[in-house]
């Protein structure tokens, strides 16, 4: 009974619809107007984002806004490259860009196109906002900022670390420092291997040095390569490092490389004053990966600091990490 | 009304029905359909045949000049923008490949025994094998003839033929519209199809994609038309046309299976009257004598019913000469230039690709297994790069309702409403008529409206050119360019929905005299001005067209909708390579294959002295493409440059497409170059191999 009224209302419905001049003739006019109002809504979307020119002319007022060491995050995403043309290496370096996340910086400048946010910046508090344009400028301050007391990649450097591959039973190999050639791959290829390096024995990829991968969502991190081998550990000794209450850091082979899980897990051993403080496994997948070892029981001390890397197998095993005192 | 007087009313107008009704249709501005003039069944007033004879000749005419206009217009528009496009991957290898094949060509004309031995065929014809010759061919025979003469720039001649094909894809698609749904929709559909964004930019390039959704297009129209009276000669082009279908991309292999489909839904009316018929016998006995009058229509929708008709496909009238007769016109209906297609078309293909005359089978095997197991590369969809299987079924889908103009897509779902409900009238008919009827009378009650025919043939075609995506382990590399060969049916269901608005508002508003004639212009403006915005908007950023929609290119770069592919946004940075590049500077090409860079030289758009750089490192310029995997590109000239500051980037509606890093200042030494690489046509595949390997 209730199917033979629905379907006896339906007809009812169709068949005054059929004999509805007005409902028909509405009809052609919602179509009509559709047409009208997709040209108005292209028009707004085509002149919605900022051009180039008033990327350009907004570097005085981020200037002005963003104090030295402020990190600028720009929302959304993709429109990244035209504040890095438009404000330059100097406002926003390689470090700021490549960051391994925000927790360090104690303030940022957001700067919101189309009405945009930064998930980063969520529990910041608001300081400041103002309008310019099609822009929205936020200056957000970190309400827990990390305290880096020592930051590793910063001290990629001979006076700082010395690298070596050590194997049992045979006297370690020394991982020169110097000027090599820079190669890059293209898409498949290798990230940049810089010009300044620990070069170890072994082939042009077994060095330590500071370049920059993608993580899983294909955003830069800059790190410390440390490709272990297959013969040896590789060992990163850092001397004479200030120790807080922990030793915080991410690490990650190219996403490229890494997302097709095919490789052995690599291990990172970190050893404070010669005492393992444990090892962290990154199995293929799992991307920019966090660690953290706790040196409580060894703060205020200067003392040596040590990243053992090594995997069963070593191919393909780009792995790259940052890390840093807290 | 006796049969052998009987017009064919399945046939198209213009050939077959009464003058009057010629010429009635003729002189209306938007010239009602077959379909929409049996569902009116309107009556037809009576000219003068005088009057008759002239709108009749107009008619003949008129279209014509419609086709070439839309074809010109089309072709003209095409050419005259492609300046201003840059050169796509592609586009790259299918150059090189059209100058081997022209090398070939030249040795065939001087010395065609030396030409035709089979070392020199394997030697010129292995290049480039995964895809069929003859649009390679054309190339160069466009190349060959024209580069200097018509065109100041070898690329646009290269890339001519593909635009002579899209154009007449465009001008076939009004062609169609035209015969099934008037002129008014006919040309809405037209102009439907050439005003979509990534319709527009496919059109322009040296490529298969627009080609072979051309080929698609023709085949289809011509098979229709080798369904209708004196059908035959269609059914031998459409044969032809299926063999270059053939030799111009895989895709031709499944639409078969769309036209078997039509077949089948053509012949449904004479098997569900079969079916009737023999449950009829079973429970009672067959009532003889023609009821000729009181027929028990009352209150069914007549409208679908003919005037006069002959028996339809795969009905036999009475008696063995009339079985014969009818399976005839069955066979002339579909399955005749089926059959020729499976002869000839392979024929065609096989007679046209030197590189399967040796060896064929093997060689032939190698070709499917390569498109059948294809490669998976990298394509971005909402914020994640898909890279391998399951692909997401939304994806095809969702790139439609991004990319096409949401009024497209409107009329086409008034089209396909239309359609539905022509549909379900005939078959509501065909399933009222008794089966006691007179032959003459049941054929003529049960012939479903032509719209039964097409409509099927157009979804058909529709839903075989999406069906690959259903499947989850299919490629989506290539973003739109894998189905728009279901964009001219789209748009032929628009030009259905168009029509039938048309009359909708005629009807409602009961216009006639300059109103009537005005009506189609004004909706026709209304529905088609955002299309053709939104498509002159996009260029040279076609791959970047987004519909708002999704909130155009800045809206779909925030939902994470690939922004481009192929490298070819290279030419809209020449005028700054050339404005600031050192002397001979090397410059680190990114996804954009050498031969492309080439022939932005070649064309005088880039300075020659520029020399394309394989690698980052070296290179004192540096391109980078933007693709969510390829990011990495990017971060390793950040490194090597020691900058994270492009020194120009190219957008679109802000929307950063393209940007170039200057080294800041060149290196004391440069590594030894490593040379482009020839790689395969299409990005590389995501396996890449360790630098080096450890050694144990």
């Amino acid at each position: 009974m209730a199917r033979q009224a629905f379907l006896s209302s339906f007809r009812e419905f169709l068949a005054r619809a059929r004999g509805d001049r007005r409902a028909r003739l509405g009809l052609v006019g919602a179509v009509a107007l559709l047409g009208l109002l997709e040209v108005g809504f292209h028009v707004h979307f085509s002149r919605a984002a900022p051009s180039l020119d008033e990327w350009s002319s907004l570097k005085p007022l981020v200037t002005e806004l963003a104090r030295p060491g402020t990190l600028i995050v720009v929302a959304p995403e993709w429109s990244e490259p035209n504040a890095r043309f438009a404000l330059g290496s100097g406002l926003m370096p390689l470090g700021h860009v490549a960051r391994p996340d925000a927790e360090a910086f104690e303030q940022a400048l957001e700067i919101s196109i189309l009405g945009e946010g930064a998930p980063e910046l969520r529990g910041w508090n608001l300081t400041g906002e103002r309008a310019s344009g099609k822009f929205a400028l936020r200056s957000w301050a970190n309400p827990s900022p990390a305290r880096v007391g020592f930051d590793f990649l910063a001290h990629v450097l001979p006076r700082h670390l010395r690298v070596q591959l050590e194997r049992a039973g045979a006297s370690p190999e020394a991982c020169a420092y110097g000027t090599q050639k820079v190669t890059n791959g293209e898409l498949a290829g290798h990230p940049t291997f810089p010009r300044k390096r620990f070069q170890c024995p072994g082939g042009e990829w077994s060095f330590v040095g500071v370049t920059v991968i993608e993580d899983q969502n294909y955003r830069p991190r800059q790190c410390i390569w440390a490709h272990p081998s297959t013969r040896a550990t590789l060992s990163l000794h850092f001397d004479d490092v200030p120790i807080g209450s922990s030793i915080v850091g991410y690490g990650a082979l190219p996403y490229f490389f890494e997302r097709e899980w095919h490789g052995a897990p690599v291990e990172l051993e970190v050893l404070v004053g010669g005492q393992s403080m444990g090892s962290w496994t990154h199995s293929d997948g799992e991307g920019w990966k966090r660690f953290e070892f706790a040196t409580a029981a060894l703060s205020g001390q200067r003392l040596p600091v040590d990243f053992r890397v090594r995997a069963r197998a070593a191919r393909d095993r780009q792995f790259c990490f940052q890390a840093s005192v807290r | 009304m006796s049969e052998a007087a009987t017009p064919d009313t399945s046939a198209t107008p213009d050939e077959s029905a009464p003058s009057e009704a010629r010429a009635r249709e003729a002189s209306a501005p938007d010239a009602t359909p077959e379909g929409a003039k049996h569902a009116k069944g309107a009556e037809t007033p009576a000219l003068s045949p005088r009057s008759a004879r002239a709108a009749w000749s107009w008619a003949r005419a008129v279209d014509p000049l419609i086709f070439c206009g839309l074809f010109g217009a089309y072709l003209a528009a095409l050419v005259g923008t492609a300046h201003t496009l840059g050169y796509a991957r592609d586009e790259g290898f299918y150059f090189h490949a059209a100058g081997t094949y022209g090398r070939w060509f030249e040795q065939l004309l001087s010395n065609p025994s030396r030409a035709l031995s089979p070392n020199v065929i394997d030697r010129f014809w292995q290049e480039n094998r995964e895809h069929p010759a003859l649009m390679k061919s054309l190339f160069w025979l466009s190349q060959y003839s024209l580069d200097g003469r018509w065109f100041s720039e070898r690329g646009t001649s290269l890339r001519f033929p593909a635009m002579v094909i899209s154009s007449l894809g465009v001008a076939t698609t009004f062609a169609f519209g035209r015969r099934c749904v008037g002129r008014a929709g006919g040309i809405v559909a037209a102009l439907a199809f050439a005003l979509m964004p990534q319709v527009f930019y496919h059109s322009h390039l040296a490529c298969f994609d627009m080609p072979i959704a051309s080929f698609w297009l023709f085949v289809a129209y011509a098979y229709y038309r080798s369904t209708q009276a004196r059908g035959w000669p269609w059914a031998i082009a459409a044969a032809v046309l299926y063999g270059l279908a053939l030799e111009t991309k895989h895709n031709a292999w499944y639409l078969p299976p769309a036209l078997v489909a039509h077949l089948l839904a053509a012949g449904f009316p004479a098997f569900v009257r079969r079916l009737r018929a023999r449950r009829s016998s079973a429970t009672a006995p067959r009532t003889a004598g023609p009821p000729t009058a009181g027929l028990p229509t009352a209150g069914l929708p007549t409208a679908g019913l003919p005037t006069a008709g002959p028996p339809p496909a795969g009905l036999p009238t009475e008696g063995r000469p009339g079985l014969f007769r009818g399976f005839g016109r069955w066979l002339l209906r579909g399955p005749l230039a089926l059959a020729l297609m499976v002869s000839i078309g392979p024929l065609v293909f096989y007679a046209l690709w030197p590189w399967i005359w040796r060896d064929t089978w093997a060689r032939l095997a190698w070709y499917f297994e390569f498109h059948w197991q294809h490669v998976y590369y990298n394509m971005e969809f909402l914020g994640r790069t898909y890279f391998e299987p399951p692909f997401p079924l939304t994806y095809a889908p969702l790139m439609t309702l991004a990319t096409v103009p949401l009024i497209t897509l409107v009329l086409a779902a008034c089209g396909v409403v239309v359609a539905l409900a022509a549909m379900v009238r005939g078959v509501r008919t065909e399933s009222h008529v008794p089966l006691a009827a007179s032959p003459s009378l049941r054929a003529q009650a049960s012939l479903l409206p032509d719209s039964w025919s097409f409509g099927v043939l157009w979804a058909a075609c529709l839903v075989l050119s999406y069906s690959p995506w259903l499947l989850p382990t299919t490629p989506i590399f290539g973003g739109t360019k894998h189905w728009l060969n279901a964009y001219p049916f789209l748009a032929l269901f628009a030009g259905w929905g168009f029509a039938a608005l048309l009359r909708v508002l005629r009807d409602a508003l009961a216009l006639g005299g300059p109103l009537r004639l005005a009506a189609p212009w004004v909706l026709g403006a209304c529905t088609m001005v955002g299309p053709l915005a939104m498509t002159w908007h996009s260029h040279p950023w076609g791959l970047t067209a987004y519909t708002p929609l999704v909130g155009g290119a800045p809206g779909a770069a925030t939902l994470g909708l690939n922004r481009s592919f192929w490298g070819y946004t290279t030419g809209s940075v020449t005028g700054y390579l050339n404005d600031v590049a050192a002397r001979g500077a090397r410059v680190f090409l990114h996804d954009t294959a050498l031969d492309s860079f080439r022939m932005l030289q070649k064309d005088r758009r880039l300075r020659s002295d520029l020399k394309p750089w394989g690698a980052v490192a070296g290179s004192s310029v540096a391109l980078y493409h933007h693709e969510q995997h390829m990011s990495r590109v990017e971060h390793m000239i950040w490194v090597d440059y020691g900058t994270t500051s492009p020194s120009q980037v190219a957008t679109f509606d802000g929307v950063p497409m393209v940007w170039v890093y200057l080294r800041p200042s060149a290196p004391a030494k440069e590594p030894k170059p490593p040379p482009p690489k020839a790689t395969s046509p299409e990005p590389p595949p995501p396996e890449p191999p360790s630098p080096e390997p450890p050694s144990p």
